[in-house]
């Protein structure tokens, strides 16, 4: 059904695992999949929490620079001017956001790196839980660009304009211990308990989620 | 180096340095501190990448002198335009397309804090004291102060604002009034240190939308500032060469 992404149903959770090891990284291919997966697919499925994790070592290395360079400079050539394909492009980070709409908990599963476009796809879901190596940020602007799918606009929110500012201009990567501390990153465990705890921490979810709708 | 009213302005490489110098305290003579087509000019020069705020010597400001301020009130037409002018000062000032770091030592009371609260960055000394004083005097702080703290500060604003209360470096770092605290008794330096890392081998375009972007994180609607982001990269991206 796709070639890298890899859905999954267990024990009443779904999993999406970006699958194309070692790195799992954006191409255009994942943004097509990953649209198809969020409009067609994951809403239709008996489902009651869900996890997002990468392949492998990594939780995904983000964009692929080139590919996305290549596509928006030929759009460029052709039309004149940024409109087509911005709008274009726009659709990610609206399909990215709008994991928060979803009525389930949705829980990212971080191990090794989660960069870019993967950190911000992170942001997106309700809970991060971080396995101790893993490596965060957003390296944008070293390669003179910013955070494009909806980076600039969460980040503020969350840790404030001072650090967003901060974070983004330098492009430094930072550790799970820094990122809960500022309160971007929710959980921290061993690299290989990540999954285990992403299970127990959605049922958990689950359950409180559940209780507050009877409530009402 | 360059003077309008109270302030002056030096040029360190790409970062430009405003210093408040009036007497020891730094008191803000009138609320229209600096003149605001001067600063207009100033952050228009060419290759300019940050801004530093800070104070002449031991203290940022002491705020407005209340003697100065009550001769004023006596004409209100007056005060009113002053206080105007004041406010779009900081909303200049916050509105820049470029950081803008509040170097803070000492006292940073009143107006002064809240020209501190208008920079994108607080960094202080660990002797700094900072306070809204206003209460004391039956007035409350004017220039965009109370918006400012209750967006950046969640918990104890009352207390700060209703009390008078003053506030130590560490207390105003665990609040989050203060994004850092310096080691040295100058923070001046820690906030050239902070700011060189964010704006060293980046190009003005980066800087600008980096700022633009996250301002618009505040001020527009959820599909308003993606839609911003995406058109942002975009325009960087067209300039951007592959890498081989």
């Amino acid at each position: 059904m796709f070639k890298v992404l890899h859905w999954y149903i267990k024990d009443r959770i779904g999993f999406l695992e970006l699958n194309n090891p070692p790195s799992n990284p954006m191409d255009p291919v994942f943004f097509e999949e990953f649209y198809w997966w969020r409009t067609e697919i994951v809403e239709e499925k008996d489902i009651e929490a869900l996890i997002i994790h990468g392949k492998g070592r990594h939780f995904s290395s983000g964009a692929v620079l080139n590919d996305l360079l290549g596509i928006i400079s030929r759009s460029h050539t052709q039309e004149g001017d940024i409109d087509k394909i911005s709008k274009f492009l726009n659709k990610n980070s609206q399909i990215f956001y709008s994991l928060k709409e979803l009525k389930i908990p949705v829980i990212a599963a971080v191990r090794g790196v989660c960069l870019g476009s993967a950190f911000e796809l992170a942001l997106c879901c309700d809970y991060i839980i971080c396995g101790e190596k893993a490596v965060l940020g957003l390296p944008e602007t070293t390669f003179g660009l910013i955070p494009g799918c909806t980076g600039t606009y969460i980040l503020p929110k969350l840790v404030g304009k001072s650090l967003a500012i901060e974070l983004i201009l330098t492009g430094d990567t930072f550790s799970p211990f820094q990122a809960k501390e500022w309160g971007i990153i929710h959980e921290i465990v061993s690299t290989k308990e990540v999954l285990v705890e992403a299970k127990l921490v959605a049922k958990k979810l689950v359950k409180n989620f559940n209780q507050i709708f009877k409530s009402i | 180096m360059e003077k309008s009213n109270i302030v002056n302005w030096k040029r360190k490489g790409e970062i430009g340095v405003l210093s408040i110098s009036n007497g020891k305290e730094n008191y803000l003579n009138t609320p229209d501190f600096l003149n605001l087509d001067d600063l207009k000019k100033w952050t228009s020069e060419n290759k300019l990448k940050g801004i530093i705020i800070t104070g002449v010597g031991r203290n940022f400001s002491a705020g407005a002198d209340m003697e100065i301020l009550s001769q004023l009130a006596k004409d209100k037409h007056n005060l009113n335009k002053r206080m105007s002018e004041g406010i779009a000062i900081l909303d200049f000032m916050e509105d820049l397309d470029i950081p803008v770091i509040a170097a803070i030592n000492g006292i940073c009371f009143g107006g002064g804090l809240e020209i501190a609260l208008a920079a994108h960055m607080r960094l202080c000394s660990s002797k700094a004291l900072f306070a809204f004083p206003e209460i004391n005097h039956q007035i409350i702080p004017g220039l965009g102060g109370i918006y400012r703290l209750t967006q950046l500060v969640k918990k104890g604003t009352y207390e700060i604002l209703l009390n008078g209360d003053m506030i130590n470096a560490e207390k105003a770092k665990e609040i989050g009034l203060i994004d850092y605290i310096s080691n040295e008794k100058d923070a001046l330096h820690l906030a050239i240190e902070k700011l060189e890392n964010m704006i060293k081998d980046r190009s003005t375009e980066v800087i600008h939308s980096v700022m633009k972007a996250v301002r618009n994180s505040k001020k527009l609607n959820k599909n308003e500032a993606l839609k911003s982001e995406t058109e942002l990269f975009c325009k960087l991206a067209v300039n951007v060469k592959p890498l081989q």
